[in-house]
């Protein structure tokens, strides 16, 4: 799974890093001054390195906490999104990061300590305000946790801020933090869906549909807080015979008492990140399908997204009050 | 079907010649400006660059300007290098995976392929021959000038820097001769065969994503099409290849007398088309 591992001399002795060395000990690192110097160089050919990636251990110097786009929340008008990681295990058509970077590497950032110290800063400036954490923009939330360990570090942490809201997005189905824990109530375990038929052609090492929802009926069951996010809405032949069966698939074996939110999401790319996306896999069915400029994104037609949209709100009501909605359209 | 190429950067014709007669590669005759090899099928070239920075660098340009698959092609640089003591033994053949140069801070670190027989060490590069064997690495004098050039134009994990150790003390460096060199060579081609595999199948891969289709030309030759409008075709053909595979698109735009209308007819049916996903 893991071709090399690098790792930044600044944090060679960090705990975190020799833990997670135990888990290669057959593996050899090589020492490096900072991570760029392997990341994200000119002339890497991203897909070559999706089939053989590295683990990239280093320590993030700034910018712990960033803010989400505009037009990305779920009900707090203070949304921020953190990164512990760059890349994903996964494989998705429709993923942005195969345009962000150049390397399909894995990049973890094993500096907890200095996250948290960020996400207090921004707690402590919005006191008694309400806020959205996300994790899982730059990478997936739980994939990794058997090296990483994030979310056992992280969740007792957010634990103790009331007025806080952490989501963690995943498509995995690897919950073993969350199983042994109680339920944390201001934690949203959100799963991003989309019709098997799709998911089967687009999805690439990700566990299936089905997997995802039966782990989102045994997490519901054990009372944690789960978010439904349909991001993207994919377009084709049969779209709303496949999304109403998704939807009812959902909604028969998740308890809705569980459902935290909702976020419908169009199809969309960076207008920059587009080309250099189709030029890696030009014969995506999902990238040769009508996409059109708009703005400075790359998406179906106006007519296209506003019709799926509102397709799909309209079955997500005579499931789930309206209330629960939100949209996460993330403006570039 | 393999479309891969493999082009091979040598120093000194006693290092290249068992990987010539093994891959059955011939002289290209002519007046070249360096010795250049390749096979009967022209996908494994191989230059002979002569020792040194300026050569090697000189030697891969010729070679990149020569091979037609050039920008595809797998790029090896192979060779014999000192190295300390403690990093192996004499014969020994290492992959490279980080390359530094004694005067320059740029440090490179190769893609390393996986599931490869070859022990992976750091080599350094430098101006003179070296004979201090105190070190913990490989040293030579074309390794990083090599990498350096080669991926300025071709993706970085089509890139591989292999050595065998020759030297390791001051007494093994006086018996390194022509004859000494072929013959540890032709002992480790064994080690080289799995990389050159890998190189091929990379190489192979990389041709797929950037070959053009192959209606391409057929269309652009009979009409004349702008720039954009090539650009236009280009994205419509693997569109149609990928929406219609059932559909051969020459017999449906064989009636069509001009770029625009095989333009028009193409968006129009990819327009309409919905993608079936089951």
């Amino acid at each position: 799974m893991i071709n090399q591992i690098y790792i930044e001399n600044e944090i060679k002795d960090h705990p975190r890093v020799q833990s997670i060395l135990k888990k290669f000990k057959r593996k050899t690192p090589i020492y490096i001054d900072k991570y760029a110097s392997v990341f994200n160089k000119k002339n890497q050919n991203f897909r070559i390195q999706k089939k053989y990636p590295s683990l990239i251990l280093a320590k993030k110097k700034a910018g712990y906490v960033l803010k989400t786009p505009s037009d990305f929340g779920i009900g707090n008008s203070n949304n921020f999104y953190f990164s512990h990681m760059y890349n994903c295990l996964y494989d998705c058509e429709y993923c942005f990061l195969q345009g962000m970077y150049s390397s399909a590497d894995y990049v973890l950032f094993v500096n907890y300590e200095d996250f948290e110290d960020g996400i207090k800063e921004k707690i402590n400036f919005l006191k008694n305000e309400k806020v959205t954490f996300f994790s899982g923009y730059d990478c997936d939330s739980l994939a990794f946790e058997k090296i990483s360990g994030f979310v056992s570090y992280f969740l007792p942490f957010f634990k103790r801020f009331s007025n806080v809201e952490i989501e963690l997005r995943t498509k995995s189905t690897q919950m073993e933090p969350l199983l042994k824990m109680e339920p944390v109530s201001n934690c949203i375990v959100a799963f991003s869906l989309l019709p098997a038929e799709i998911a089967d052609k687009t999805d690439h090492k990700v566990p299936t549909i089905k997997k995802r929802i039966n782990k989102i009926s045994e997490l519901a069951s054990m009372g944690w807080k789960i978010g439904l996010r349909f991001d993207p809405l994919i377009h084709g032949e049969n779209w709303k015979n496949i999304y109403k069966e998704l939807f009812a698939d959902v909604f028969k074996n998740i308890d809705k008492k569980a459902i935290h939110s909702i976020t419908l999401g169009p199809l969309r790319f960076p207008k920059a990140m587009f080309k250099k996306i189709l030029g890696m896999n030009p014969r995506s069915k999902l990238l040769s399908d009508v996409l059109v400029l708009r703005g400075n994104k790359i998406s179906y037609t106006n007519e296209i997204e506003l019709e799926m949209q509102s397709f799909c709100i309209d079955l997500l009501n005579q499931h789930s009050p309206e209330t629960l909605f939100f949209s996460c359209k993330g403006n570039f | 079907m393999n479309n891969g190429c493999i082009c091979w950067v040598i120093a000194l014709a006693s290092e290249a010649k068992s990987l010539i007669k093994e891959f059955k590669m011939y002289l290209m005759p002519g007046d070249t400006l360096f010795p250049i090899y390749k096979n009967k099928n022209e996908n494994e070239w191989l230059v002979i660059t002569g020792v040194g920075q300026l050569n090697v660098a000189s030697g891969v340009s010729y070679l990149y300007s020569l091979c037609p698959y050039s920008k595809t092609s797998f790029w090896i640089n192979f060779g014999i290098a000192g190295a300390g003591k403690n990093v192996g033994d004499i014969g020994e053949p290492f992959l490279i995976n980080e390359l530094r140069h004694h005067d320059f801070k740029k440090i490179y670190y190769p893609f390393i392929l996986p599931n490869l027989k070859l022990k992976n060490a750091m080599l350094k590069t430098y101006n003179k021959p070296q004979n201090n064997y105190k070190r913990s690495f490989l040293f030579d004098m074309e390794g990083w000038v090599f990498y350096n050039i080669v991926q300025k134009k071709i993706t970085r994990e089509l890139i591989a820097v292999v050595k065998i150790i020759s030297d390791n003390s001051p007494e093994t460096i006086l018996s390194i001769n022509k004859n000494f060199i072929n013959k540890f060579i032709k002992d480790k081609i064994e080690y080289l065969m799995p990389l050159r595999d890998f190189g091929f199948s990379l190489s192979n891969l990389e041709t797929e994503r950037k070959k053009e289709h192959f209606l391409f030309v057929d269309i652009t030759e009979k009409f004349h099409f702008t720039f954009s409008q090539c650009q236009q075709l280009k994205n419509f053909l693997i569109r149609w290849d990928v929406n219609f595979p059932e559909r051969p698109l020459f017999s449906e735009i064989k009636d069509l007398n001009d770029a625009k209308s095989i333009l028009d007819y193409m968006e129009s049916s990819l327009k309409n088309h919905k993608l079936k996903w089951e």
